[in-house]
């Protein structure tokens, strides 16, 4: 019983991972806190849930698509919101309260086509296999979720450390005024990594929807607060951070539930989260960076 | 362009102080500082008595404004001590520094409030000298109107020795770069300050404006006022100065009178290649 | 047309006022802070405080509205003092983090502490003792109590902070206290509007203090500008009459805030009040340069 509910939790807390990764990557490269991620969570969901029913399309494929739709989505908030506001003096603040009407029109989107229903994929979307071994219950849809999970995770710190493109948004990360006099393309990198942060997002979106086999507009709003949990507790801008960090939340909740207090499992995350700010603002294994003013 | 010469600003003497008069001047012991592993500031110290102008000078990225930084407490030392008037202000917050202390500056790229006028700007320079928060605000007391129309009639009197009554009602970030360093000096000057920074502050000017700030700066010969002048224009700082000190990479490469100073071997070594035409 | 229907229009008409009324008191709470430069966004979590507080008292325990009220203004402040120093330590996007992370506190205790708030579904029979004219009254005295200290010294440190915090040190502004005290005046002006929704809505459910009602908060400070205090009530009263005005477009509201966000902060950041006051300006210049005109030149 405790094993399984240990697998629970990481598999809840790797989803968590992937999502609070993308998130991660935009406020670490870019200063930007996008709250529309947990929108872009959402439609990712959306997008795979219409193309498998409606136009049904194989898993693979729809998922794929809705990946790549995610990223985009997210591609066309920095040129249409964030990179205006940027040239037009925005503030840490500006950005996040624009990332918040972002937020909201894209979930009005997703409840204006889905009419506030709850969706759930139509059977044999995924194989419907369990495996019972040793007290524990695994189905496939949970091995493809952890399988999916761990090789995007190795897949974004392979393409942060090896890749030109991963060590250009590490540069700009670092300082903007450096990748600019070093001759990186600032504002194509800035894309590419909401691309890469849309995508994540968006692959989690698809994976939870699939998980819980349920699709509805307001499935991202979690994601958003366990996410900023997730960079507090892991530290801004550390990609292994915000892994372990995930992973605790999600064992966290599962462990509240054991307890007994699972009700309360969102005051527990909180609860983590206002102590990391109060006593360790830097995370876990955040960048010694100056977060007083 | 001014219409007006700039005349001597009216100084009041403060009247809230636990300062002793006895032993007055500034005193830097053993200021060093560092910026992760870069050191900015290396074993400073040097004495500046009451009344006197120092004239900071050395080569971009010496350390003068990180030195002006740690006396007016926006910046901690590592080690080291900062005294003014036989007191250690070293540990004083920022704005204490600034209240208690007496200490006002100017900023190398100048930091005017934005949104604000140029009245107001100067106004907030007057802040530590007033009394009234929130409480006597909202009831309407009588001593809070009396202070601000006292402090509305200071700082329009500042305005107008330096020459600027006719931007009081303009807002401060729009008008032109000498003009706004001008509302600066006067934004630093209004509380009657017991020592004075200026960080750079004739960059940008032009000769005529350069010369003003040079004459307002003298004006102040033979008053308590203690003034630290950061500056490149060598004949500026040979001009004004009672005291200059060079800085090297955070060392203090020369102390003296200006004449000694200039003639120095290590600080003709350490402008070396630099033409000073200004002079 | 009966008596029947006028009374019923007018018991409509009345509510919406109400809650225009107390949108203006929470814009106001968002004000103060975003003044000093505060990105204070846990308006929500002290509203559900002083609402939650003055149900309770007005339900379980009898007392008038008042003493409801002001009980849990006095809890929030409490509660307040506690989280501003850890918290106004914070930059940025922490501040903004931690701030909106206590909303998220209160509204999960809100729905899970069901012997106290009585859980998902809420509270119900608030005596409904809170009419519009008193409404009008507190908005009109909080505009006034905002509107004079920005003008005095208190507003001119809050301005200083919120442009450059480094400026405001040198010239002797204590940032800390300062920012303490719009910090504590925001959260009782939150708890105050929770206060008095309780007693005009009747009904007080954990669902009404989330997210998405910090965003209306947000779009109703922002909207009307932070210039001047007027500015958060016509930005509340304009958002909150936007069922009338918005018709048959009522299901594309949410999708409207969000643009009207991303477009103000983005086109209109100072808000519709100052943006007047410029036009203003620039009006009375443009008149005042053709009336000089004919008169004899040189004239200065």
């Amino acid at each position: 019983m405790l094993l399984q509910q240990l697998i629970n939790g990481i598999l809840t807390g790797s989803v968590y991972a992937l999502f609070a990764l993308g998130f991660n990557l935009v406020l670490g490269a870019l200063n930007i806190l996008n709250v529309a991620q947990g929108a872009i969570f959402t439609l990712s969901a959306f997008v795979a849930y219409y193309l498998i029913s409606v136009y049904h399309l194989a898993f693979p494929f729809a998922f794929l698509v809705a990946v790549l739709v995610g990223g985009l989505i997210n591609v066309a908030l920095e040129v249409l919101i964030f990179r205006p506001l940027r040239t037009r003096g925005g503030t840490s603040m500006s950005t996040l309260v624009a990332s918040i009407g972002a937020s909201m029109i894209l979930i009005s989107i997703a409840q204006l086509i889905s009419g506030a229903q709850v969706e759930r994929f139509p059977f044999g979307t995924i194989p419907d296999i369990q495996w019972n071994n040793f007290d524990i219950r695994i189905s496939f849809t949970q091995v493809l979720v952890l399988s999916v999970t761990v090789l995007t995770m190795a897949g974004t710190y392979v393409m942060l450390n090896k890749t030109r493109l991963g060590k250009a948004i590490r540069t700009i990360a670092f300082s903007e005024r450096i990748g600019l006099m070093l001759g990186i393309p600032t504002i194509s990198i800035a894309r590419w990594t909401f691309f890469v942060s849309g995508a994540l997002g968006g692959l989690a979106g698809v994976l939870l929807g699939i998980m819980y086999n349920s699709v509805y507009f307001l499935m991202g709003e979690p994601y958003v607060l366990k996410g900023f949990a997730a960079i507090v507790i892991g530290g801004f801008g550390s990609v292994t951070g915000v892994i372990v960090a995930s992973m605790m939340i999600g064992l966290a909740e599962v462990f509240s539930t054991v307890m007994g207090i699972g009700k309360f499992k969102d005051v527990v995350t909180f609860g983590m989260l206002f102590l990391f700010l109060l006593l360790r603002p830097n995370g876990l294994f955040g960048r010694d960076e100056e977060v007083r003013p | 362009m001014s219409d007006h010469e700039i005349t001597k600003p009216i100084y009041v003497q403060d009247i809230k102080t636990h300062m002793d008069t006895k032993v007055n001047g500034l005193e830097l012991k053993a200021i060093a500082k560092s910026f992760s592993g870069l050191t900015a500031l290396n074993n400073v110290s040097f004495k500046l008595s009451r009344g006197a102008v120092l004239g900071l000078i050395g080569p971009n990225g010496a350390g003068k404004t990180t030195l002006l930084n740690t006396v007016s407490g926006l910046s901690k030392p590592d080690s080291g001590e900062v005294w003014l008037d036989g007191v250690n202000i070293t540990d004083w917050p920022a704005h204490q520094i600034a209240a208690v202390g007496g200490i006002s500056r100017t900023f190398q790229n100048i930091r005017m409030f934005q949104g604000m006028t140029v009245l107001e700007n100067v106004l907030t320079g007057l802040h530590a000298k007033l009394n009234s928060g929130i409480f006597s605000t909202v009831f309407r007391l009588s001593k809070e109107s009396d202070e601000e129309r006292n402090a509305r009639k200071l700082a329009m009197e500042t305005l107008v020795s330096l020459g600027l009554e006719q931007y009081c009602n303009r807002q401060a970030d729009q008008l032109s770069y000498g003009i706004q360093r001008r509302v600066e000096i006067a934004r630093a000057l209004v509380s009657s300050p017991r020592l004075l920074l200026l960080d750079e502050p004739t960059a940008g000017m032009t000769p005529r404006e350069t010369n003003e700030v040079m004459e307002l700066v003298q004006s102040f010969r033979g008053s308590d006022l203690t003034i630290v002048v950061i500056e490149h224009k060598a004949g500026f700082i040979m001009n004004i100065s009672d005291q200059v000190i060079v800085l090297n990479f955070g060392t203090v490469i020369a102390n003296g009178q200006p004449e000694d100073v200039r003639n120095h071997p290590r600080v003709i070594e350490a402008y070396l290649g630099v033409d000073d035409a200004h002079a | 047309m009966t008596m029947l229907d006028i009374s019923s229009w007018f018991q409509i008409y009345n509510h919406a006022l109400a809650t225009a009324l107390i949108n203006s008191v929470m814009a106001l709470s968002l004000y103060f802070s975003l003044r000093a430069g505060i990105f204070n966004l846990s308006a929500v979590g002290f509203m559900a405080l002083g609402a939650y507080t003055s149900g309770i008292f007005a339900i379980r325990l009898g007392t008038p509205s008042v003493v409801g009220i002001g009980v849990g203004v006095i809890i929030s402040l409490i509660i307040g003092s506690i989280l501003v120093y850890p918290i106004l330590r914070l930059r940025g996007h922490y501040l903004a983090i931690a701030t909106l992370s206590f909303g998220g506190i209160v509204q999960a205790l809100a729905l899970n502490l069901d012997g106290l708030t009585n859980g998902p579904a809420g509270l119900i029979g608030v005596p409904v003792t809170v009419e519009v004219w008193h409404l009008s009254i507190i908005v009109a005295m909080l505009v006034y109590l905002a509107w004079i200290l920005t003008s005095s010294r208190t507003g001119r440190a809050w301005d200083a902070i919120r442009t450059d915090l480094s400026a405001a040190r040198a010239v002797g502004i204590n940032v800390e206290h300062y920012r303490l005290v719009s910090f504590l005046i925001s959260t009782a002006i939150a708890a105050l509007g929770g206060g008095l929704w309780a007693h005009v809505n009747r009904v007080i459910v954990p669902f009404e203090f989330g997210f998405p009602q910090l965003t209306f908060v947000l779009v109703n400070t922002l909207l009307g500008g932070i210039s001047h205090p007027v500015g958060p009530v016509i930005g509340a009263v304009l958002v909150s009459t936007m069922p009338e005005w918005l018709d048959k477009f009522e299901q594309f509201r949410e999708m409207i805030i969000g643009f009207l966000l991303v477009a103000i902060v983005i086109y209109l950041p100072n808000g519709l009040v100052t943006s007047f006051s410029n036009f203003r300006l620039i009006w009375t210049k443009v008149f005042r340069k053709i009336e000089t005109k004919p008169r004899s030149s040189g004239n200065e």
